[in-house]
């Protein structure tokens, strides 16, 4: 088995050249934790309804994902 | 570092990020990268991996990798050579759709770099650039392998550069764009809290991303002088939570929309000065000279919606700059593009009389206009007289302006007695007795060869191919 050689070095300490701003990352932290909530379901309806759309056979129910390739033109 | 050599010049706007920066060595870009960014770069260069991914989709500028002959030696991994882009420009200069597409590919960029476990390290809306009618990421070396756990350190940077100044467009005014030539490094959280709308809190992202954003920055802001900061540092934020983050700040700005009140798109600017068959003569001509000036490069000055410029870039089989005050026209002619596909017009907004200027460090980070000419072909079409009479501009001042952005010109000279001037004097006195042909011509005639002068059939205007004067 092939080990990629990457593998081998510890996670370091990177420090950024941008300095992200304290106040930033707090506000991630915390606003991540409401947003991960609401991601994870949205994502556990999804799967609901591609069930049920896949149990009654009608297979017009939209995917819930929005199309990331998208341009606003 | 050492000195550059004459044949070689480093980019002054690359020296902030510290694993590489851009030169030209005899008039070829390269971006020398540096031994610190190795295991990113190596990461990013998988074979099938990220970089693979992003150039197909016409995400990222694609790179060559270029012999090793390093401008700084002591620091050097590799040499490669990026694709250039025609013309560079900058965020103040994008019309809203245009900031919107970039947000949107910075986003769908840092989806995309999270499932090969890199990430983006930095945010800059100057990292976008327009090639052939789309956004695309043009700093490679802004990249960088991911750990878990780790926040994402751009999320400032992003609300900055794309959110705050969108939202601010959406909501207050769109000529809010203009705060970014005064905010190098985008539109402080702060600022943009003020000045948006009290509703923008009931919306959830914006409140989160912007205002409470705001409020945490400031709360924060003494933090690293009472130790606080090294323990914020250690946040986590697991991938899945990362994900969610970018996933709704993809939706909030998808949402974002503008559109200037009372006006559908399609009524905008379909009124002209000409009847059908002068119109025909004026396409006619423009085409005829746009091709005679054989241009690499076009520039139209006061382009409207494009329609000239379009003329311009097919009959001399090159892309053409559009450039306009107004953002509904640059906005209308962006959406144009977009929904024609049409790789070879490139839409901004620029007030001539205020024209971009140089800016950043040393006043050499963002190029000012003519800094970025001259352009092989300068067409102004039914301009003169908007600088002439609405900004008392006299034409000698004119004729040196034009010499020193265009090697040729072409220039649409409107008289007095033409509606469009008869209603910018209608309401002041006239105090341009030079405005006619031959005043025109005496100072144009300073800078340039007049190598054609026709009169439009149909109207009272005359058109001018000039060839600049070394």
């Amino acid at each position: 088995m092939m080990i990629p050689l990457e593998s081998f070095h510890l996670a370091e300490p990177v420090l950024a050249y941008l300095d992200p701003g304290t106040g930033s990352i707090i506000l991630q932290a915390v606003v991540g934790i409401v947003l991960g909530a609401v991601f994870a379901i949205r994502m556990f309806w999804s799967r609901i309804c591609m069930t049920v759309s896949g149990i009654f056979g009608k297979g017009g129910m939209e995917k819930d994902g929005e199309d990331e390739t998208e341009h606003s033109g | 570092m050492r000195r550059s050599t004459p044949a070689e010049r480093r980019l002054p706007s690359s020296f902030r990020d510290p694993s590489g920066f851009l030169f030209q060595r005899d008039g070829t870009l390269f971006r020398q990268v540096n031994e610190v960014y190795r295991e990113d770069f190596q990461r990013l260069m998988r074979p099938d991996g990220l970089y693979d991914r992003l150039v197909s989709d016409r995400l990222l500028v694609r790179h060559e990798e270029a012999p090793k002959e390093f401008v700084d030696p002591e620091l050097g991994f590799t040499v490669i050579a990026p694709e250039r882009v025609p013309f560079i420009s900058y965020p103040y200069e994008w019309s809203f759709s245009q900031l919107k597409d970039a947000a949107l590919l910075t986003l769908q960029i840092q989806r995309l770099a999270m499932e090969h476990d890199m990430s983006l390290k930095d945010c800059s809306a100057y990292n976008i650039q327009f090639l052939e009618g789309r956004p695309v990421l043009i700093d490679t070396l802004s990249l960088e392998r991911y750990e878990e756990g780790k926040p994402w350190v751009a999320y400032r940077q992003f609300c900055q550069h794309f959110l705050a100044p969108l939202a601010l467009m959406s909501y207050q005014d769109v000529r809010l764009s203009q705060l970014l030539r005064v905010y190098i490094d985008g539109v402080p959280l702060d600022l943009a809290s003020k000045l948006l709308p009290s509703r923008t809190k009931w919306k959830f992202s914006l409140l989160t991303h912007l205002h409470l954003h705001a409020g945490s920055q400031k709360r924060h802001a003494d933090d690293a002088a009472t130790g606080k900061s090294a323990k914020a540092r250690d946040a986590k934020i697991s991938k899945f939570r990362l994900t969610a983050l970018v996933d709704n700040l993809q939706s909030t700005v998808r949402k974002l929309e503008w559109k200037p009140a009372g006006t559908e798109w399609g009524d905008y600017y379909a009124d002209t000065n000409y009847d059908d068959q002068s119109m025909a003569k004026k396409q006619e001509l423009v085409a005829r000279l746009a091709a005679k000036a054989k241009p690499q490069s076009v520039w139209d000055l006061g382009a409207n919606n494009g329609h000239f410029s379009r003329i311009a870039a097919e009959a001399a089989g090159v892309a053409a700059v559009a450039f306009d005050i107004d953002p509904v026209a640059v906005e209308k002619n962006y959406r144009q593009i977009q929904s024609d596909q049409r790789k070879d017009i490139l839409p901004l907004v620029l007030d001539l009389t205020n024209p971009s200027p140089s800016l950043g460090w040393h006043h050499r980070e963002r190029d000012s206009l003519a800094e970025r000419g001259p352009a092989d072909l300068v067409m102004g079409l039914a301009l003169i007289h908007h600088l002439a009479i609405s900004n008392n501009l006299p034409f000698d001042h004119l004729a040196r302006f034009f010499h020193d952005v265009g090697k040729s010109v072409i220039l649409e000279f409107v008289p007095k007695s033409d509606s469009q001037v008869r209603k910018l004097l209608a309401t002041r006195e006239d105090i341009f007795p030079d405005y006619h042909e031959e005043g025109f011509e005496a100072s144009f005639g300073q800078w340039f060869e007049i190598e054609e002068r026709i009169s439009i059939e149909g109207s009272e205007r005359t058109l001018y191919f000039l060839r600049r004067k070394d």
